[in-house]
């Protein structure tokens, strides 16, 4: 299964300039052979959003609405956006599937864990998310997505191992991280990203995908650095400071006999749980 | 600086290589996505300034960027020759600007009560002098306004409010003195420039860790510590550092933050700058 991360850029609060950053950056993906193409966290719309929130949140519907004839037909992109319902606003992410007129909703993640301290202050403008759940992708790939913070919180991977069918294959880990601590080899935010995702690969023997934004908002200088692991450690790595697409190859069979061979997670694990928590 | 038996008051060095290429990264966006055409500078002679210059160069192309050399009367002579050896080695653009007879007509038309506090009256009217050149400057060529303070600077409050402080943008301002020394060296800045004492060059003979009375190389990791770490000033004395120096360099912290914040506005209504109308400058540009 060939898959892309696009490492955006992005205009801050502008989704329809946005939008065609997606669609070419998408299109590269696609001509390069890439079924899947996921897009950072927030990236249709920029991060330090604060009051502007309400004013450019959109509905799931809407954001799906965006992908119609977008020219990338069979292919399923993963974008972040604020997401708006009746009632609350969310920092949301959605699998869209194109199709050659219109665009299918796969499934939308909403945030859980909204860091608010030192410079994060999201649940000042966003709700909880309160729900994680698989989706199936095209070819019969199970899918999950943890929203940046989201893939820092230990219970969640947990939670979706124990899911019926087990841990979905595919982590979707979309962030926009902005860097900081410059005195080590790599930015130190980095250092935490790679090192979270290997361990959750190999743990779980599932892959991951952790498409990170590029950019500067005000202060914040998002580097890049994107990274995917499986069970065997980092597969790939974006450079620093640019837009990049990196195309990455999953292999579903190999990570299966992985998790058969090395059964770390099994469902005896919920009965652990379940003593440990009551 | 350590007791037995501690860990060290260290400051870690900066990865130049990445620092570099992050704040090249910084000035090219902010510069391009505010619209601006190129940078302006002042260019003192000192280190901080012969820095930003190197960045900005690196991010935009040399002629794109503008160095403004701005000596009083009593500024060193040194002062004027190290910028222009930053120009010549950068082939950056630049203009002279003597602000000898602007700070003269302050003090005869403007300056009240003359004999209080005089030097540092001056001092801040030189500072302010040059904002008010930088930022003419950036009307009337399109250019945007790099600072130039560091991140020791600003932790101290050692800068004149609405003069030195003053920028749209300080790509350095998170680097302390002691990176600001080594990322110069990393890219290439002549040693003469970086071996030179730090002088705000407003009175003959001044410098910074005269003035201050500590050096920077001792500052910095208590700084870091501090600031950054955020430990305690019992916990970092008891590691072995200098009691006056944490004692001076934790108070200052605090007490300068003043110099950092927009002006404070008095909230009456539902919404307030400062407070609670909060949007990022690059959300509306």
């Amino acid at each position: 299964m060939r898959t892309a991360i696009a490492q955006t850029d992005c205009f801050l609060g502008d989704i329809t300039r946005n939008l065609t950053t997606h669609f070419r950056l998408a299109k590269e993906a696609v001509k390069g052979g890439a079924t899947l193409v996921v897009f950072p966290e927030l990236s249709l719309s920029g991060y330090l959003l604060e009051d502007r929130v309400k004013d450019i949140a959109i509905t799931a519907r809407e954001a799906t609405a965006l992908f119609d004839n977008a020219g990338l037909p069979g292919a399923v992109i993963g974008v972040g956006f604020p997401e708006k319902t009746r009632g609350a606003l969310y920092n949301s992410y959605a699998l869209i599937r194109c199709g050659v007129k219109k665009a299918e909703l796969l499934g939308v993640q909403r945030k859980v864990n909204l860091p608010t301290y030192g410079m994060f202050d999201e649940s000042r403008h966003f709700r909880a998310g309160s729900s994680l759940c698989a989706h199936e992708l095209p070819g019969g790939a199970t899918t999950a997505i943890l929203i940046c913070e989201d893939m820092w919180h230990p219970a969640l991977p947990v939670a979706l191992a124990q899911l019926p069918d087990g841990m979905p294959h595919l982590l979707i880990v979309p962030a926009a991280s902005p860097s900081r601590g410059y005195r080590g080899k790599r930015p130190a935010n980095l250092e935490g990203w790679e090192h979270n995702a290997e361990y959750l690969a190999r743990v779980y023997g599932a892959a991951t995908l952790n498409p990170q934004r590029v950019g500067v908002e005000d202060s914040l200088i998002f580097a890049g650095g994107s990274v995917a692991t499986d069970h065997d450690g980092i597969m790939k790595r974006a450079d620093l400071f640019k837009e990049e697409i990196l195309f990455v190859d999953i292999d579903i069979d190999a990570l299966s006999r992985t998790r058969a061979k090395v059964p770390v997670v099994s469902a005896h694990d919920r009965e652990i749980l379940r003593s440990l928590f009551d | 600086m350590t007791k037995k038996g501690t860990a060290a008051i260290t400051l870690p060095p900066l990865n130049c290589q990445l620092a570099a290429d992050a704040l090249t990264f910084f000035i090219r966006r902010e510069t391009e996505r505010a619209g601006f055409d190129g940078v302006v500078l002042g260019l003192s002679g000192g280190i901080d300034s012969a820095l930003v210059a190197y960045l900005a160069a690196r991010a935009l192309g040399p002629k794109r960027v503008t160095g403004l050399l701005m000596p009083y009367r009593s500024s060193s002579k040194a002062s004027v020759t190290d910028a222009k050896k930053i120009v010549k080695a950068l082939g950056i653009r630049h203009h002279l600007l003597d602000i000898t007879a602007a700070v003269d007509g302050f003090e005869q038309e403007l300056m009240t009560a003359p004999d209080i506090r005089r030097p540092g009256r001056l001092g801040n009217a030189m500072a302010r002098m040059r904002m008010v050149a930088l930022f003419d400057y950036s009307l009337a060529h399109h250019a945007m306004v790099l600072g130039t303070s560091n991140k020791s600077e600003i932790a101290l409050g050692y800068a004149t409010l609405f003069g030195d402080s003053a920028s749209a943008v300080n790509p350095i301002g998170d680097l302390y003195k002691t990176d600001v020394y080594a990322l110069s060296r990393h890219l290439g800045i002549p040693a003469a420039l970086i071996e030179k004492a730090p002088s705000a060059d407003l009175w003959e003979g001044q410098t910074d860790e005269g003035e201050i009375g500590f050096r920077y190389a001792d500052m910095d990791p208590v700084l870091h510590q501090l600031l950054d770490r955020r430990e305690s000033p019992a916990a970092v004395i008891a590691r072995g550092a200098d009691p006056a120096l944490v004692g001076f360099v934790s108070k200052k912290m605090l007490a300068m933050h003043y110099k950092r914040k927009i002006p404070i506005i008095a909230k009456l209504d539902t919404r307030t700058f400062g407070v609670d109308f909060l949007y990022a400058k690059d959300i509306l540009s």
